[in-house]
């Protein structure tokens, strides 16, 4: 038979307004329990040696251990305690790094009592949880990276200059054909000669035979 | 930069016309002058006629001596070449009757004047002498009184830390002999000092502590006016007001107290642009000092008040003042007096179309300028002046009847014997202006090239401070954005975890929609608070790192335009200093919202190559372009923002744009 405890846990933030604020949600909640808050990621390392938690509530921005750091460390010493994010960033960076990190759930600090009851039990059964926005952000389709050669990509005016280079022109041709001043030609030569690793124009010509780059 | 008075025909006519008939009526009136004043002679002094009496009259040799001091005292301020006259006779008698004190006096009062003749070496050995008689005495007091005095020669030749401390020690002293008058002087003096050096808050302390040792009211008055100018210099123009209208409260009676608390004012006004209100002040501060007839005194307010009249561009007026006030500042007056006059001399002759004089004015100013000492009208030490001498603290100021007679007296001889010169001269300076005039050009260019190396220096300063703005500017979006998300931010959540708590109970009175929209409303203001952080500064950063934030701007760009996005980072390595990785966020971050703005695009490229010593970034839409100069012309592309930016790393910018060919900006910056 399964017992029934409460769910005890951790409250990590450097705010005490903020540790306030959920505690009293906590607090109304019916089987979970409010083991502790801290204002510090190195605090929370000190009470998760000495204490029995569950599930930790964890801020991102924190001086000195920010939550990914902390959340990284959590994750090695302490692999069975649960980690829900509660922040208010929703940067596609941030969530990604704190997924990274090992946390199993991502939550924003205007979370309803509702919602917070959900997630902590969501997570502490070995589900994830995310707010809306957050999965709203995860579902964003990331920004191509290009397919790596060895060469960073030749941008679309830089293609067109290239061909012309080719071609044997000089500058004020490249100028004149394309209507822009002899300083911005220069420019993309100077531009396309570091990325492609030559030193003259001969090679850029060579690399870009060589790499068939056009 | 050309200066409008340049027009060589022009320059000419006002020359002729303007210069002449003011030289030819300058003469004239000098002639008059030496006419109408030869008369006065020195010994129209009723004061000093009392003064030999009290001394005849005295038997008691120490008491004579006495009396000699007090009439060398009197020398001292009003008939300086018969000073040490009566101190030798003083050191004399002192020494016949055996009378050592009377020889410290003595000695101290030869420092004084040595020290106001600016024969500071003099000065020094006349204290040292003293100390040494004073030693057998054995008065701990009077040493420290001549030490205090000592300082302040160190003070006039710049030695302000060998002041402050040497004056210090004497403090500590004078509160050991608990004797509260030297120990308001000694504040007083500290106080001074560090208001030169610049340590206003201390000076401030040291003011406020004398006013507790202020006997009278106008020593009050004095600190009042002391404790004002310390507030001005610590930007608190209201405590400033309030302590010199205190001290005008306090003493209105005495005229010189009265003038220069107007002139704290006037300055305080001025430095507030309330010029209207300066120039009333200034003139009631002369009008105090009117009957004082200390004309260096008056001199140096209307300096002030001439150098806040070329500030409206009045130069006319300012001209005018200094017509008198020029000479007495000349010879009289301390070092930022004279420079301030030499830059009012500038302004005025350049304004009048006299290059040769302006260009002379300049240079001086500038040498004054770099070998300024601080000292201004206020602080001047020498009103500070402890008269230990004599028995109880004589009140100089009150006496200046006798030194307007004085002055006069004196200019009067020298006008007289120079008229009969000068008048002949006159005639000659006439023909040899005409020939002047082929110099002008040559002035005139000289001029010019300082006015391009001052337009050059501007330049760069407006660079550097374009520079600091940049940083100044990041560094205040940062902490707004800060104070928003954990302040408001943290502050909103708490309303939301509260409400959340009672939202059941409330439902059950109040109608679901209610509790609803509170929550709708809260939920809103916390993504605001979100939304107006992210934009003000990219917190991101100080987490992931540049490539994370830029990675953000991709995706949110992709989010709010059509455009596919592609972004890359190729490279890796130098450690970018933040300020720098914050300042090309701001780039891409400018340059991604005037295309989600205005491009139209469908196909977007970032491209951050890191190379070995630089750094390419190049950002490229296949949208609608625009044309270069148009878009300089408007704001709404933020180009110059962008290029100042540029500027701030040292990088190079390229924008590569036409009408319904797309754009391709290019950045290159040294890393």
């Amino acid at each position: 038979m399964k017992k029934q405890k409460d769910i005890r846990v951790l409250l990590v933030d450097d705010h005490q307004i903020v540790l306030d604020g959920i505690q009293l949600m906590l607090d109304h909640a019916d089987g979970i329990e409010c083991a502790g808050t801290v204002l510090s990621g190195k605090e929370a390392l000190t009470t998760l040696r000495n204490k029995q938690v569950d599930v930790v509530l964890l801020d991102i921005e924190m001086p000195e251990m920010n939550g990914i750091e902390c959340c990284k460390l959590i994750y090695q010493h302490f692999p069975d305690i649960k980690v829900i994010a509660l922040t208010m960033m929703i940067e596609r960076s941030v969530i990604q790094s704190m997924l990274e990190a090992g946390a199993q759930g991502y939550l924003i600090k205007n979370t309803s009592q509702d919602e917070l009851m959900k997630a902590i039990q969501l997570v502490y059964s070995g589900s994830t949880y995310y707010s809306g926005e957050v999965s709203q952000k995860i579902m964003q389709e990331n920004p191509g990276e290009p397919s790596k050669n060895s060469f960073p990509k030749i941008s679309r005016r830089e293609k067109e200059i290239l061909k012309l280079i080719i071609d044997e022109r000089t500058t004020n041709e490249i100028a004149e054909q394309l209507f822009i001043s002899a300083g911005t030609v220069e420019t993309h030569r100077r531009n396309i000669m570091k990325k492609l690793g030559a030193r003259n124009t001969a090679g850029i010509v060579r690399i870009v035979i060589e790499n068939k780059l056009i | 930069m050309s200066l409008s008075w340049m027009n060589e025909d022009g320059l000419k006519m006002k020359f002729e016309t303007r210069n002449t008939t003011y030289f030819i009526f300058a003469w004239l009136l000098c002639g008059c002058c030496v006419l109408f004043l030869f008369g006065f002679t020195l010994q129209d002094d009723p004061k000093w006629a009392s003064y030999l009496d009290a001394i005849d009259a005295e038997n008691d040799p120490i008491e004579k001596v006495e009396r000699i001091l007090d009439i060398a005292y009197y020398a001292l301020d009003y008939h300086p070449d018969s000073t040490l006259k009566y101190a030798d006779l003083a050191y004399e008698t002192s020494r016949k009757a055996g009378h050592l004190k009377g020889m410290i006096s003595v000695e101290v009062l030869k420092g004084i004047f040595a020290r106001s003749q600016k024969q500071f070496d003099q000065a020094i050995k006349h204290y040292e002498t003293a100390i040494s008689l004073n030693e057998p005495l054995e008065n701990e007091l009077r040493a420290a009184q001549i030490k205090d005095n000592l300082a302040n020669v160190f003070v006039m030749q710049g030695k302000l830390e060998k002041a402050i401390n040497l004056k210090e020690e004497a403090l500590n002293v004078f509160e050991e002999e608990q004797d509260t008058t030297s120990i308001y002087i000694g504040l007083l003096g500290i106080g001074a000092l560090l208001n030169d050096k610049g340590d206003y808050q201390n000076a401030s302390k040291y003011f406020k502590s004398s006013l507790i040792f202020a006997k009278t009211n106008r020593d009050k008055a004095y600190s009042y006016g002391n404790i004002g100018i310390s507030h001005r210099h610590q930007n608190q123009p209201d405590s400033a007001i309030y302590y010199y209208r205190k001290g005008i409260d306090i003493y209105p009676d005495e005229p010189i107290h009265l003038a220069r608390a107007y002139n704290n004012i006037a300055i305080l006004q001025k430095s507030e642009n309330q010029f209207a209100e300066a120039l009333a002040s200034f003139e009631k501060a002369e009008t105090a000092a009117k009957p004082l007839g200390n004309e260096s005194f008056i001199a140096s307010i209307q300096i002030n008040r001439a150098f806040l009249f070329t500030q409206m561009g009045e130069h006319q007026k300012a001209a005018e003042l200094i017509k008198a006030s020029g000479p007495v500042i000349d010879s009289t007056g301390s070092l930022k007096e004279k420079t301030d006059l030499m830059k009012v001399r500038y302004q005025v002759a350049k304004s009048q179309g006299n290059d040769e004089d302006a260009l002379a004015h300049y240079q001086s100013f500038i040498y004054l300028r770099d070998s300024i000492d601080n000292l201004d009208l206020n602080t001047r030490i020498a009103d500070f002046e402890a008269k230990y001498e004599t028995a109880e603290k004589e009140k100089q100021i009150a006496e200046q009847e006798a030194e307007i007679q004085q002055r006069i007296n004196q200019r009067n001889l020298l006008l007289g014997g120079l008229a009969g010169v000068i008048w002949f001269a006159t005639f000659a300076i006439l023909f040899f202006w005409n020939r002047n005039r082929m110099n002008k050009v040559i002035t005139h260019q000289e001029l010019e090239l300082q006015d391009q190396k001052i337009s050059q220096l501007e330049q760069e300063k407006r660079f550097l401070s374009i520079s600091s703005m940049l940083e100044g500017q990041e560094n205040e979006r940062m902490r707004i954005a800060q104070d928003l998300h954990d302040g408001i931010g943290g502050l909103l959540s708490s309303v939301k975890a509260h409400f959340s708590v009672i939202q059941k109970e409330i439902e059950k009175i109040e109608s679901y929609q209610l509790s609803e929209r509170v929550e709708s409303l809260i939920d809103e203001a916390s993504s605001e608070v979100r939304r107006i952080s992210h934009n003000m500064a990219p917190r991101a950063i100080r987490l992931n790192g540049l490539k994370a934030a830029i990675q953000d701007l991709a995706a949110q760009l992709q989010e709010a335009g059509q455009a596919k996005v592609d972004f890359e980072w190729n490279g890796s390595g130098n450690e970018i200093p933040e300020t720098k990785e914050i300042m090309l966020y701001r780039i891409i971050q400018e340059l991604t919202n005037n295309i989600i703005k205005h491009a139209q695009a469908s196909h977007v490229l970032i491209q951050v190559n890191m190379f070995d010593d630089d750094l390419n970034l190049i950002v490229e839409d296949d949208g609608v372009g625009f044309d270069l100069h148009t878009a300089l012309a408007q704001k709404s592309l933020g180009l110059k923002s962008i290029r100042s930016r540029v500027d701030f790393l040292d990088g190079k910018l390229d924008f590569d744009s036409r009408k319904g060919a797309g754009t391709t900006v290019s950045v290159q910056v040294p890393v």
